[in-house]
């Protein structure tokens, strides 16, 4: 046992050099005022105080949280909702996993790009879908409701590690439970409220979890890449404006001090979460 | 309560036939036994009882009721897993609601039945404990408690004891049994431990390949078993058979005649159990005649505690009889061996139906 600890070695100096080393020269930079062009001076805590005014700073955390507070409980219930139907194996069942996961694997600013072609209003299929349904079209997805709508609504297709979680923990719960619940007459409803959900609780808020701290991060690429942070700001989100603060504005004590400003944030969220299943236990069993 | 009665039921895995063109009629109250050993479709007999699997062919009948196409909740039976099957996110109390709760009962009505019933299987205590923290045979009586809760008109129970330790399982047999006879519920229990079927059983149903061998009471199917599968697979150590031929009015293997001529003739297979195989000198014994005796070797002493079970070689092939403790031949030593006429089962090696 002793000698295996040596494999950690190459994960554990990965996870130093890649994550925590940098991670920590980022918090030291947002106490000082940086643009790469001379060295670093000290500057306490200007950029905070700077943040503490900065509009667009609130506005961008705003952004961050009103997708986060919409895309997480949306991509936990697809995942959920396509999980349960694709869990129990039938023809076909292998075919439409591997459909669900697949946009979860194309590289982001290609997904991006197709989405930007699906949103088009001019061109796009999406809003020729609609209008050929006498609706409106896409046009209302340039303002800035419908921009943040839009990125949501690219999120949601993109949940092939919850769907690959929720089709393995379904698949462990044992037949006999349901078979009991269809012998006392349990309706499809009831089986799911009484048995499927509570069993699956823990699994949704460790996903649930994971996927606030991924979606704070998620927004960078579709929204850089269909509405650059527009319009109005309506999809500048925390990451994006972090990156332009420091790559286009060469602001990187900045950009530093928000970084470290967003991981408190996601830190105390997933804490929240955690906290939550802890009551939510107690309550279940005496449902 | 109701009488339970399968006509000419069948049922297939795919291609596989597990259930084949089975009859049986069980009485109100009665507590009948499924014995078989695994594969031989008794969990299924079960599973088309309460409607898991759909009965293709035949009917079933609960009292003058024909459940065969009603869905598992509208048959009213109720029914122990093997592996209990209880909700592991709910409290002993809730699972044992559950049917109630998702029949929508009135709150009262479901607390009064749930305190009714935990105070029967005497698990009041236990109504607020997780699964998890309960012991097996506690786990085992909620399960029972979650069946009987809707008071069905049959219990269906499926292997219950054999997750439990032998003395637990001796210890809740007699549980069980106590309170299938007072609550006089028609009961359906299947197993593959012919101890417990002998022991429990009103009645039991020996099932081979989904078909079945022998309905009849304990000891009809212990004394007079009707074929040789369920003469080998009842009792414990099985029935020895040997290979013998009836005729000149005797049975005889190996140049010796060992019983007045039964209905067969030619080749046969002569059943006899450990305990009638009469070994000279052993009290328990009947007394050995000189002649017609067989000659044997010791070759293993099995000692069971309160009897002794001896594996013999002789002239007829290996045998095994059963003494008293204090008679205990060494390995390697000679003894006379006899069977008793009137305790011998001769079966046809064709059929292997049991013969006279």
């Amino acid at each position: 046992m002793r000698r295996l600890r040596w494999f950690l070695v190459p994960v554990v100096a990965g996870a130093a050099f890649l994550v925590v080393v940098p991670a920590l020269l980022t918090v030291v930079l947002g106490f000082t005022h940086y643009d790469a062009l001379g060295p670093p001076r000290a500057a306490g805590i200007d950029n905070f105080r700077r943040m503490w005014s900065d509009p667009i700073f609130w506005q961008a955390l705003r952004n961050s949280l009103i997708f986060a507070g919409i895309a997480v409980p949306l991509r936990l219930g697809m995942a959920l909702g396509v999980g349960l139907l694709l869990a129990r194996s039938r023809r076909g069942v292998g075919a439409a996993r591997t459909a669900v996961s697949l946009p979860t694997f194309v590289p982001d600013v290609a997904y991006a790009l197709l989405w930007l072609w699906v949103f088009n209003p001019l061109y796009g299929p999406l809003g020729a879908a609609l209008r050929a349904l006498g609706l409106p079209g896409t046009e209302w997805l340039l303002g800035p409701w419908g921009a943040r709508l839009s990125i949501v609504i690219m999120s949601l297709f993109q949940v092939a590690e919850a769907f690959i979680v929720v089709v393995a923990v379904r698949s462990e719960i044992p037949d006999d439970l349901y078979e009991i619940a269809g012998l006392e007459g349990a309706s499809a409803w009831d089986t799911f409220r009484r048995v499927t959900l509570p069993l699956l609780v823990p699994t949704l808020v460790l996903l649930g979890a994971r996927d606030v701290a991924f979606s704070l991060q998620a927004t960078f690429v579709p929204a850089l890449v269909l509405y650059e942070g527009g319009p109005n700001y309506a999809t500048t989100f925390l990451p994006l404006y972090v990156y332009q603060n420091g790559f286009e504005y060469l602001r990187f004590g900045y950009a530093g001090a928000m970084t470290a400003v967003m991981f408190v944030v996601t830190a105390g969220m997933v804490g929240i979460q955690l906290l939550a299943l802890r009551r939510w236990r107690g309550v279940l069993a005496r449902a | 309560m109701a009488t339970l009665s399968l006509r000419g039921i069948s049922h297939s895995y795919s291609d596989r036939p597990s259930v084949r063109e089975l009859t049986l009629d069980v009485a109100e109250g009665e507590f009948f036994v499924l014995l078989g050993p695994s594969g031989s479709g008794k969990t299924t007999v079960l599973r088309l009882v309460a409607g898991l699997e759909s009965v293709r062919e035949g009917a079933v009948m609960i009292g003058e009721r024909d459940v065969s196409r009603l869905p598992p909740n509208e048959r009213n039976v109720g029914m122990v897993f093997q592996s209990y099957a209880l909700f592991p996110h709910m409290t002993v109390g809730g699972n044992i609601a559950f049917g109630m709760a998702v029949r929508r009962r009135p709150r009262e009505e479901i607390a009064e039945r749930v305190k009714e019933v935990a105070a029967i299987l005497e698990i009041a205590p236990l109504l607020d404990r997780l699964p998890r923290e309960l012991s097996g045979g506690e786990r085992q009586r909620v399960a029972l408690g979650r069946a009987l809760v809707r008071d069905p008109d049959v219990l269906l129970l499926d292997e219950p004891l054999s997750n439990l330790d032998a003395q637990l399982r001796i210890q809740t047999r007699t549980e069980i049994l106590r309170l299938q006879t007072r609550l006089h519920i028609t009961s359906v229990y299947v197993t593959h431990d012919q101890t417990e079927a002998l022991g429990m059983g009103h009645r039991v149903g020996v099932l081979r390949d989904g078909r079945l061998e022998q309905v009849g009471t304990p000891q009809e199917v212990y004394e007079r078993p009707a074929t040789l599968f369920v003469a080998r697979f009842v009792g414990t150590p099985p029935m020895n058979v040997v290979n013998a031929r009836s005729e000149n009015g005797g049975i005889w293997a190996a140049g010796l005649r060992l019983a007045p001529a039964a209905g067969g003739r030619g080749e046969v297979l002569l059943g006899v159990r450990p305990e009638h195989v009469h070994v000279r000198g052993s009290r328990w014994s009947a007394h050995v005649p000189d002649e017609d005796v067989v000659p044997a070797t010791v070759e293993l002493v099995e000692s069971a505690g309160d009897q002794v079970f001896l594996t013999l070689q002789t002239p007829l092939g290996t045998l095994v009889a059963r003494v008293e403790p204090s008679l205990r031949p060494s390995p390697g030593s000679a003894l006379d061996v006899w069977f008793d006429p009137g305790r011998l089962h001769v079966f046809d090696p064709e059929t292997k139906a049991a013969i006279g």
